[in-house]
């Protein structure tokens, strides 16, 4: 309350002091005393200059106050009543046991592993039958089926019909077969070789 | 409707005073009879001043007399009429805006350490 005052006080000597230094800038411009009139607009802007200053400072401390409140880390809580505790863990639920009937006990008179095996052991033989029956399925079905798609697939590399030179090359002599020379070429037994004695 | 008569409230004393301080800020020229002459009595504190009294009172008048048009009359010139207290003519006479301008020079900060008060302005003639 007192700070609210005394901020009210300052205010108010500030925003009189401004008026009246402004008021006798007109009179003493009117009196044409131009000295005393430069001198009280110097306080006048030194007024103003505070003035401006204190409520600028005073929004600035507002935004940190509120810029301080969003990144605080929260408020640790209070100890709880260890009563409310007690109450809270004595209203809880049963905890689930996983595979509690393995657990051993008076009732079971001993070690229930023995139930457990040959379930095991059961499981592992019809997951096995299932297994079988799917591969065996899937032999007959998806065989032929992948077959045809390969096929379609190697189609983009077949010769194309008639082969590369077309069916007037096939209609030719066979390619790689001896050519016909002009003449009878030197053969075995021709030449200068066989003039030789 | 009441900020509309508010607005027109507000403009119409924005333009009086406006135009009150124009008629205040401005200088206009003096219509005096040419042979009329004024009587300036001046105050004197120069306590601080580095000179007599009398000195200051020729400084601050010498500093002034420039800005009026009116002609300093050297015969008397700035005499001393009481202990601290000189008077000077001017001719022609000091109208309204002339008296105002010299009187705010002469008790304006002109000199440092002169501090001069009019006692009075007479005009004759």
């Amino acid at each position: 309350m007192r700070g609210l005052n005394a901020r009210r006080v300052g205010l108010l000597a500030t925003l009189l002091t401004m008026g009246a230094a402004g008021w006798y800038v007109a009179v003493y411009l009117a009196r044409w005393e131009w000295n005393r009139a430069v001198v009280a607009g110097i306080i006048f802007l030194a007024a103003e200059l505070g003035l401006v200053g204190v409520l600028v400072l005073e929004r600035l401390g507002k935004l940190e106050e509120r810029i301080d409140e969003r990144t605080a880390p929260p408020a640790r809580p209070a100890e709880p009543d260890p009563r409310l505790v007690a109450h809270i863990h004595d209203a809880a639920p049963p905890s689930l046991e996983p595979f509690a009937w393995l657990r051993t006990g008076e009732a079971t008179n001993g070690n229930r592993l023995s139930v457990f095996v040959p379930v095991l052991l059961g499981a592992g033989v019809i997951l096995s039958g299932v297994a079988w029956v799917v591969e065996r399925i899937a032999r007959f079905t998806g065989g032929p089926v992948l077959e045809r798609r390969l096929a379609g697939r190697l189609d983009a590399l077949a010769l194309p019909p008639g082969g590369l030179l077309g069916q007037a090359a096939s209609a030719r002599s066979d390619p790689f077969s001896p050519s016909p020379g002009p003449g009878p070429g030197p053969g075995p037994g021709s030449g200068a070789g066989a003039a030789r004695p | 409707m009441k900020r509309a008569l508010l607005a027109v409230v507000l403009l119409v004393v924005g333009a009086a005073a406006v135009d009150e301080m124009g008629d205040a800020f401005q200088s206009r020229a003096d219509h005096m009879s040419p042979d009329s002459r004024s009587e300036v009595v001046l105050q004197i504190s120069a306590d601080d001043y580095k000179g007599d009294p009398a000195q200051a009172a020729d400084a601050i008048v010498a500093a002034c007399r420039g800005t009026v048009r009116n002609r300093v009359l050297d015969d008397p010139g700035v005499v001393e009429v009481e202990p601290g207290t000189y008077s000077f003519s001017v001719q022609p006479g000091l109208g309204k805006n002339n008296r105002v301008k010299l009187v705010g020079c002469l008790q304006d900060l002109t000199i440092d350490r002169v501090q001069a008060d009019v006692v009075s302005v007479d005009t004759s003639g």
